[in-house]
Protein backbone atom coordinates (compact mmCIF):
# COMPACT_ATOMS: atom_id res chain seq x y z
CA UNK A 1 0.00 0.00 0.00
CA UNK A 2 1.52 3.38 -0.81
CA UNK A 3 0.61 6.39 1.32
CA UNK A 4 0.99 9.82 0.75
CA UNK A 5 3.13 11.70 3.22
CA UNK A 6 -0.07 13.36 4.79
CA UNK A 7 -1.61 9.76 5.81
CA UNK A 8 1.73 8.62 6.57
CA UNK A 9 1.95 11.71 9.35
CA UNK A 10 -2.10 11.68 10.04
CA UNK A 11 -0.82 7.75 11.12
CA UNK A 12 2.53 8.55 12.92
CA UNK A 13 0.51 11.03 14.87
CA UNK A 14 -2.02 8.11 15.58
CA UNK A 15 1.09 5.64 17.31
CA UNK A 16 2.65 4.45 14.22
CA UNK A 17 6.01 5.82 14.64
CA UNK A 18 7.80 2.98 12.71
CA UNK A 19 6.06 4.61 9.33
CA UNK A 20 8.03 7.92 9.54
CA UNK A 21 11.21 5.57 8.10
CA UNK A 22 8.92 5.55 4.92
CA UNK A 23 9.16 9.55 5.18
CA UNK A 24 13.15 9.85 5.57
CA UNK A 25 13.94 7.32 2.92
CA UNK A 26 11.30 10.16 0.66
CA UNK A 27 13.23 12.96 1.26
CA UNK A 28 16.74 11.85 2.92
CA UNK A 29 18.63 12.36 -0.29
CA UNK A 30 17.46 14.98 -1.77
CA UNK A 31 17.89 16.95 1.21
CA UNK A 32 21.02 15.68 1.76
CA UNK A 33 22.14 16.81 -1.42
CA UNK A 34 21.07 20.17 -0.58
CA UNK A 35 23.01 20.16 3.04
CA UNK A 36 25.59 18.89 1.69
CA UNK A 37 25.84 21.52 -1.03
CA UNK A 38 25.03 24.62 1.25
CA UNK A 39 27.00 23.40 4.57
CA UNK A 40 30.25 21.93 2.32
CA UNK A 41 30.80 19.20 4.48
CA UNK A 42 29.04 15.51 4.36
CA UNK A 43 29.41 14.76 8.04
CA UNK A 44 27.72 18.64 8.66
CA UNK A 45 25.35 17.82 6.17
CA UNK A 46 24.07 14.12 7.69
CA UNK A 47 24.30 15.51 11.09
CA UNK A 48 21.88 18.48 10.34
CA UNK A 49 19.43 16.03 8.17
CA UNK A 50 19.24 13.81 10.89
CA UNK A 51 18.39 16.30 13.26
CA UNK A 52 15.82 17.88 10.91
CA UNK A 53 13.87 14.51 10.55
CA UNK A 54 14.38 14.23 14.57
CA UNK A 55 13.19 17.75 15.22
CA UNK A 56 10.38 16.52 12.64
CA UNK A 57 10.04 13.38 14.64
CA UNK A 58 9.32 15.43 18.00
CA UNK A 59 7.38 17.79 17.00
CA UNK A 60 4.68 16.14 14.67
CA UNK A 61 2.32 16.67 17.19
CA UNK A 62 2.31 19.83 15.69
CA UNK A 63 1.97 18.76 11.90
CA UNK A 64 -1.43 19.96 10.18
CA UNK A 65 -2.20 18.09 7.08
CA UNK A 66 -3.32 21.23 5.81
CA UNK A 67 0.46 22.09 4.32
CA UNK A 68 2.86 19.71 3.03
CA UNK A 69 4.82 17.31 4.66
CA UNK A 70 7.70 18.27 2.40
CA UNK A 71 7.59 21.84 3.09
CA UNK A 72 7.97 21.13 6.67
CA UNK A 73 11.13 19.38 6.36
CA UNK A 74 13.12 21.55 3.73
CA UNK A 75 12.61 24.77 5.68
CA UNK A 76 13.23 23.17 8.96
CA UNK A 77 16.07 21.76 7.02
CA UNK A 78 16.86 25.07 5.99
CA UNK A 79 17.22 26.84 9.25
CA UNK A 80 19.03 24.20 11.01
CA UNK A 81 21.72 25.12 7.93
CA UNK A 82 21.29 28.53 8.54
CA UNK A 83 21.86 27.88 12.51
CA UNK A 84 24.98 25.47 11.71
CA UNK A 85 26.43 28.74 9.46
CA UNK A 86 25.90 30.74 12.86
CA UNK A 87 27.80 28.42 15.35
CA UNK A 88 30.67 27.65 12.70
CA UNK A 89 31.33 31.61 12.83
CA UNK A 90 31.14 31.53 16.69
CA UNK A 91 33.56 28.99 16.88
CA UNK A 92 36.45 29.51 14.19
CA UNK A 93 38.82 27.16 15.44
CA UNK A 94 36.61 24.34 14.35
CA UNK A 95 37.32 22.01 11.30
CA UNK A 96 35.21 23.67 8.90
CA UNK A 97 34.33 24.00 5.58
CA UNK A 98 34.00 27.76 5.09
CA UNK A 99 33.39 30.05 3.21
CA UNK A 100 34.69 30.53 0.37
CA UNK A 101 38.08 30.42 -0.78
CA UNK A 102 39.45 28.26 -2.96
CA UNK A 103 42.61 26.90 -0.40
CA UNK A 104 39.87 26.42 2.21
CA UNK A 105 37.11 24.49 -0.23
CA UNK A 106 40.14 22.02 -0.96
CA UNK A 107 39.62 20.40 2.42
CA UNK A 108 36.31 19.62 0.81
CA UNK A 109 35.77 15.77 -0.20
CA UNK A 110 33.58 13.51 -1.70
CA UNK A 111 33.49 10.17 -0.20
CA UNK A 112 35.06 8.26 -2.59
CA UNK A 113 34.64 4.78 -3.36
CA UNK A 114 37.17 2.07 -3.60
CA UNK A 115 37.71 2.17 -7.80
CA UNK A 116 38.77 5.77 -7.29
CA UNK A 117 39.60 6.50 -11.26
CA UNK A 118 40.33 9.75 -13.05
CA UNK A 119 37.06 10.66 -13.85
CA UNK A 120 35.94 10.38 -10.18
CA UNK A 121 38.58 12.62 -9.27
CA UNK A 122 37.99 15.22 -11.82
CA UNK A 123 33.98 15.07 -10.57
CA UNK A 124 34.95 16.07 -6.83
CA UNK A 125 36.55 18.80 -8.54
CA UNK A 126 34.07 19.67 -10.16
CA UNK A 127 31.90 19.15 -7.41
CA UNK A 128 34.22 21.72 -5.54
CA UNK A 129 34.11 24.39 -8.03
CA UNK A 130 29.89 24.70 -7.90
CA UNK A 131 29.82 24.36 -4.10
CA UNK A 132 32.67 27.77 -4.34
CA UNK A 133 30.35 29.58 -7.02
CA UNK A 134 27.12 28.99 -5.03
CA UNK A 135 29.27 30.46 -2.06
CA UNK A 136 29.40 33.16 -4.09
CA UNK A 137 26.40 34.53 -5.22
CA UNK A 138 23.42 35.97 -2.82
CA UNK A 139 22.45 33.77 -0.07
CA UNK A 140 18.68 33.61 -1.57
CA UNK A 141 19.83 33.16 -4.99
CA UNK A 142 22.21 30.28 -3.76
CA UNK A 143 19.50 28.50 -1.78
CA UNK A 144 17.37 28.88 -4.25
CA UNK A 145 19.02 27.07 -6.94
CA UNK A 146 20.30 24.27 -4.47
CA UNK A 147 16.14 23.86 -3.79
CA UNK A 148 15.63 23.73 -7.41
CA UNK A 149 18.22 21.76 -8.52
CA UNK A 150 19.80 19.54 -5.48
CA UNK A 151 16.34 19.38 -3.96
CA UNK A 152 14.22 19.18 -7.39
CA UNK A 153 11.64 21.20 -5.82
CA UNK A 154 9.06 22.89 -7.57
CA UNK A 155 9.07 26.80 -8.01
CA UNK A 156 5.96 26.51 -5.52
CA UNK A 157 7.78 24.62 -3.20
CA UNK A 158 10.79 26.52 -2.90
CA UNK A 159 8.35 29.71 -2.37
CA UNK A 160 6.77 28.03 0.95
CA UNK A 161 9.88 26.87 2.02
CA UNK A 162 11.98 29.89 1.62
CA UNK A 163 9.02 32.21 2.76
CA UNK A 164 8.79 33.88 -0.42
CA UNK A 165 5.93 34.40 -3.01
CA UNK A 166 6.05 32.11 -6.02
CA UNK A 167 7.11 35.12 -8.26
CA UNK A 168 10.00 36.03 -6.20
CA UNK A 169 11.15 32.31 -6.10
CA UNK A 170 11.56 31.90 -9.56
CA UNK A 171 13.21 35.63 -9.67
CA UNK A 172 15.56 34.36 -7.38
CA UNK A 173 16.24 31.33 -9.64
CA UNK A 174 16.46 33.86 -12.54
CA UNK A 175 19.12 35.43 -10.99
CA UNK A 176 20.69 33.20 -9.56
CA UNK A 177 21.82 31.61 -12.67
CA UNK A 178 22.31 34.78 -14.61
CA UNK A 179 24.94 35.71 -11.70
CA UNK A 180 26.57 31.85 -11.55
CA UNK A 181 26.26 31.91 -15.64
CA UNK A 182 28.79 34.80 -15.66
CA UNK A 183 30.71 33.69 -12.61
CA UNK A 184 31.19 30.49 -15.15
CA UNK A 185 32.43 32.35 -17.64
CA UNK A 186 34.93 34.04 -15.42
CA UNK A 187 36.26 31.10 -14.00
CA UNK A 188 36.32 29.67 -18.14
CA UNK A 189 38.82 27.46 -18.06
CA UNK A 190 39.22 26.42 -14.77
CA UNK A 191 36.47 23.73 -14.49
CA UNK A 192 37.19 20.13 -15.32
CA UNK B 1 3.36 26.57 -23.96
CA UNK B 2 4.10 29.89 -22.31
CA UNK B 3 7.44 31.57 -21.43
CA UNK B 4 6.54 31.05 -17.84
CA UNK B 5 6.80 27.18 -18.08
CA UNK B 6 9.21 27.28 -20.77
CA UNK B 7 11.75 28.40 -17.81
CA UNK B 8 10.14 25.87 -15.71
CA UNK B 9 11.19 23.30 -17.86
CA UNK B 10 14.37 24.60 -19.07
CA UNK B 11 15.70 24.59 -14.79
CA UNK B 12 13.83 20.86 -14.90
CA UNK B 13 16.77 18.47 -15.29
CA UNK B 14 13.82 16.09 -17.20
CA UNK B 15 12.01 19.10 -18.96
CA UNK B 16 15.20 20.55 -20.38
CA UNK B 17 15.53 17.79 -23.11
CA UNK B 18 11.52 17.78 -23.77
CA UNK B 19 10.51 18.59 -27.79
CA UNK B 20 7.49 20.88 -26.27
CA UNK B 21 10.65 23.21 -24.99
CA UNK B 22 12.65 22.59 -28.36
CA UNK B 23 9.27 23.97 -30.20
CA UNK B 24 8.85 27.01 -27.85
CA UNK B 25 12.33 27.55 -28.56
CA UNK B 26 11.81 27.81 -32.31
CA UNK B 27 9.19 30.55 -32.52
CA UNK B 28 10.28 32.54 -29.10
CA UNK B 29 13.99 34.18 -29.43
CA UNK B 30 13.73 35.93 -25.84
CA UNK B 31 13.54 32.16 -24.35
CA UNK B 32 16.33 31.05 -26.81
CA UNK B 33 18.22 34.03 -25.86
CA UNK B 34 18.00 33.16 -22.05
CA UNK B 35 18.87 29.73 -22.32
CA UNK B 36 21.63 30.46 -24.21
CA UNK B 37 22.72 32.95 -21.30
CA UNK B 38 21.74 30.47 -18.58
CA UNK B 39 23.39 27.69 -20.47
CA UNK B 40 26.81 27.44 -18.36
CA UNK B 41 25.09 27.64 -14.98
CA UNK B 42 22.56 25.29 -15.84
CA UNK B 43 24.93 22.68 -17.16
CA UNK B 44 27.10 23.65 -14.17
CA UNK B 45 23.96 22.47 -12.30
CA UNK B 46 22.81 19.74 -14.16
CA UNK B 47 22.56 15.84 -12.87
CA UNK B 48 26.29 15.04 -12.42
CA UNK B 49 26.85 18.45 -10.40
CA UNK B 50 26.49 16.18 -7.20
CA UNK B 51 29.05 13.74 -7.91
CA UNK B 52 26.76 10.83 -7.25
CA UNK B 53 23.53 9.81 -7.91
CA UNK B 54 20.55 9.81 -5.35
CA UNK B 55 20.63 5.82 -5.15
CA UNK B 56 24.44 6.19 -4.05
CA UNK B 57 22.89 8.17 -1.23
CA UNK B 58 20.24 5.97 0.22
CA UNK B 59 21.61 3.88 2.23
CA UNK B 60 20.52 1.87 5.28
CA UNK B 61 18.25 4.51 8.18
CA UNK B 62 20.05 3.65 11.01
CA UNK B 63 23.17 4.91 9.42
CA UNK B 64 22.03 8.49 9.41
CA UNK B 65 22.80 9.05 13.13
CA UNK B 66 26.43 7.92 12.53
CA UNK B 67 27.84 11.12 12.63
CA UNK B 68 25.96 12.13 15.76
CA UNK B 69 27.29 8.76 17.20
CA UNK B 70 30.87 9.76 16.52
CA UNK B 71 30.55 12.75 17.59
CA UNK B 72 28.62 12.38 21.27
CA UNK B 73 25.72 15.27 20.61
CA UNK B 74 22.66 14.48 20.89
CA UNK B 75 20.19 13.66 18.10
CA UNK B 76 17.81 16.48 18.29
CA UNK B 77 18.38 19.11 20.15
CA UNK B 78 15.18 21.79 21.99
CA UNK B 79 16.00 24.72 19.40
CA UNK B 80 15.95 22.14 16.57
CA UNK B 81 12.26 21.04 18.00
CA UNK B 82 11.27 24.75 18.49
CA UNK B 83 12.02 25.82 15.07
CA UNK B 84 10.50 22.47 13.79
CA UNK B 85 7.16 23.79 15.76
CA UNK B 86 7.24 27.77 14.67
CA UNK B 87 7.66 26.61 11.09
CA UNK B 88 4.92 23.94 11.71
CA UNK B 89 2.80 27.04 13.45
CA UNK B 90 4.03 29.53 10.50
CA UNK B 91 2.32 27.23 7.37
CA UNK B 92 -0.66 26.09 9.06
CA UNK B 93 -0.89 29.61 8.93
CA UNK B 94 -0.34 30.87 5.37
CA UNK B 95 -1.88 27.13 4.16
CA UNK B 96 -5.64 27.38 5.48
CA UNK B 97 -8.66 26.23 4.07
CA UNK B 98 -10.41 28.39 1.62
CA UNK B 99 -12.87 28.60 4.57
CA UNK B 100 -10.00 30.04 6.36
CA UNK B 101 -8.90 32.04 4.29
CA UNK B 102 -12.33 33.60 3.31
CA UNK B 103 -12.42 34.69 7.18
CA UNK B 104 -9.34 35.83 7.16
CA UNK B 105 -10.22 38.08 4.25
CA UNK B 106 -13.40 38.83 5.70
CA UNK B 107 -12.00 40.01 8.65
CA UNK B 108 -9.40 42.28 7.31
CA UNK B 109 -12.36 43.46 5.33
CA UNK B 110 -14.15 44.67 8.37
CA UNK B 111 -11.10 45.93 9.77
CA UNK B 112 -10.74 48.31 6.76
CA UNK B 113 -14.34 48.98 6.97
CA UNK B 114 -14.26 49.86 10.88
CA UNK B 115 -11.44 52.05 10.55
CA UNK B 116 -12.85 53.67 7.17
CA UNK B 117 -16.71 54.01 9.24
CA UNK B 118 -14.88 55.73 12.45
CA UNK B 119 -12.86 58.26 10.03
CA UNK B 120 -16.49 59.47 8.73
CA UNK B 121 -17.55 59.99 11.54
CA UNK B 122 -14.99 61.82 12.79
CA UNK B 123 -15.45 63.77 9.54
CA UNK B 124 -18.55 64.11 10.44
CA UNK B 125 -18.62 65.49 13.47
CA UNK B 126 -15.43 68.05 12.71
CA UNK B 127 -17.94 69.57 9.97
CA UNK B 128 -20.71 69.99 12.28
CA UNK B 129 -18.80 71.99 14.37
CA UNK B 130 -17.34 74.03 12.02
CA UNK B 131 -20.81 73.97 9.83
CA UNK B 132 -21.84 77.94 10.25
CA UNK B 133 -24.44 78.76 12.49
CA UNK B 134 -28.16 79.28 11.14
CA UNK B 135 -28.84 82.81 10.21
CA UNK B 136 -31.23 85.29 12.72
CA UNK B 137 -34.08 84.36 9.50
CA UNK B 138 -33.84 80.54 10.31
CA UNK B 139 -34.62 81.24 14.18
CA UNK B 140 -37.59 80.72 14.95
CA UNK B 141 -38.94 84.29 16.40
CA UNK B 142 -42.30 83.10 17.48
CA UNK B 143 -41.43 82.23 21.50
CA UNK B 144 -39.89 86.09 21.45
CA UNK B 145 -43.26 87.37 19.93
CA UNK B 146 -45.40 85.82 22.45
CA UNK B 147 -43.94 87.78 24.98
CA UNK B 148 -45.56 90.77 26.08
CA UNK B 149 -42.52 92.86 25.88
CA UNK B 150 -42.65 92.44 22.32
CA UNK B 151 -42.66 96.04 20.72
CA UNK B 152 -43.05 94.50 17.12
CA UNK B 153 -41.10 97.00 15.67
CA UNK B 154 -41.02 96.56 11.98
CA UNK B 155 -37.71 95.15 12.28
CA UNK B 156 -38.74 92.36 14.48
CA UNK B 157 -41.89 91.62 13.03
CA UNK B 158 -39.71 91.04 9.63
CA UNK B 159 -37.33 88.72 11.37
CA UNK B 160 -40.77 87.00 12.50
CA UNK B 161 -41.63 86.85 8.86
CA UNK B 162 -38.03 85.78 8.03
CA UNK B 163 -38.34 82.75 10.55
CA UNK B 164 -41.51 81.54 8.99
CA UNK B 165 -40.42 81.72 5.85
CA UNK B 166 -37.51 79.43 6.49
CA UNK B 167 -39.85 76.69 7.95
CA UNK B 168 -42.97 77.03 5.78
CA UNK B 169 -41.37 78.47 2.08
CA UNK B 170 -41.59 75.10 0.20
CA UNK B 171 -40.49 71.74 1.28
CA UNK B 172 -37.32 72.06 -0.11
CA UNK B 173 -36.63 74.86 3.21
CA UNK B 174 -39.01 73.15 5.18
CA UNK B 175 -37.41 72.51 8.90
CA UNK B 176 -38.35 69.32 10.98
CA UNK B 177 -38.97 70.11 14.22
CA UNK B 178 -41.11 73.16 13.12
CA UNK B 179 -42.80 74.98 16.13
CA UNK B 180 -45.55 75.75 14.16
CA UNK B 181 -47.98 74.48 11.37
CA UNK B 182 -50.14 76.49 9.01
CA UNK B 183 -52.76 73.66 8.46
CA UNK B 184 -56.37 74.70 9.05
CA UNK B 185 -57.03 72.32 11.79
CA UNK B 186 -54.19 73.50 13.45
CA UNK B 187 -54.30 77.11 12.67
CA UNK B 188 -55.11 78.38 15.86
CA UNK B 189 -51.60 78.81 17.26
CA UNK B 190 -50.86 81.42 14.27
CA UNK B 191 -53.22 83.76 16.00
CA UNK B 192 -50.28 85.28 17.71
CA UNK B 193 -49.21 86.28 14.36
CA UNK B 194 -52.48 88.25 13.71
CA UNK B 195 -52.18 91.24 15.39
CA UNK B 196 -48.54 92.18 14.32
CA UNK B 197 -50.38 91.63 10.69
CA UNK B 198 -52.92 94.37 11.39
CA UNK B 199 -51.33 96.67 10.17
CA UNK B 200 -52.42 97.25 6.59
CA UNK B 201 -49.54 99.36 6.06
CA UNK B 202 -46.99 96.75 7.72
CA UNK B 203 -48.80 94.09 5.50
CA UNK B 204 -48.07 95.91 2.05
CA UNK B 205 -44.78 96.15 3.06
CA UNK B 206 -44.16 92.72 4.08
CA UNK B 207 -46.04 91.26 0.88
CA UNK B 208 -43.32 94.05 -1.54
CA UNK B 209 -40.14 92.26 0.41
CA UNK B 210 -39.52 89.26 -1.78
CA UNK B 211 -38.30 87.94 1.39
CA UNK B 212 -41.63 88.05 3.38
CA UNK B 213 -43.94 87.98 0.59
CA UNK B 214 -44.10 84.14 0.67
CA UNK B 215 -45.38 83.82 4.04
CA UNK B 216 -47.64 86.43 3.50
CA UNK B 217 -49.27 84.55 0.66
CA UNK B 218 -49.38 80.82 2.55
CA UNK B 219 -50.86 82.83 5.83
CA UNK B 220 -53.34 84.48 3.06
CA UNK B 221 -54.27 80.94 1.38
CA UNK B 222 -55.06 79.44 4.16
CA UNK B 223 -57.19 82.02 6.27
CA UNK B 224 -57.08 85.41 4.74
CA UNK B 225 -59.85 87.22 7.16
CA UNK B 226 -58.06 87.05 10.40
CA UNK B 227 -54.63 88.69 10.18
CA UNK B 228 -56.16 92.54 9.27
CA UNK B 229 -58.63 94.92 10.14
CA UNK B 230 -61.34 95.56 7.70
Amino acid sequence: MDLDDVQIMCRVQAGQVELFDVLVRRYRASLLNVARSKLGDPAWAEDVVQETFMAAFTARATYNPRFSFSTWVWTIMLNLCRRQWQRRAARPTENSIPSGSPSEFSEYHEPVTGDTTLAQILQTERCQQVHRLLTRIPERQADALRLRFFGGLQFAEIALAMGSSLSAAKQRVKQGLTTLAEQVQDFDGELP
Amino acid sequence: MNCDLAFELMTDAEGCQSTALARHFDHCPRCRHMQETLAPALDLLGPNSLGRSESDLSFPIDEMTSASLRSGQPFVTIEAVRIAQQIATELTMQTGTPRDRLRRGAGKILGYAAVFAAGLLLATLLFERRAPTASPGDECQRGGASREGWERTTGEIRALALSCVACHDGPQNRVENRSTSLEQQRFSPWNWLAPALADRGLLAELNRDPETAPVIAVLMSVNPTPFYKA
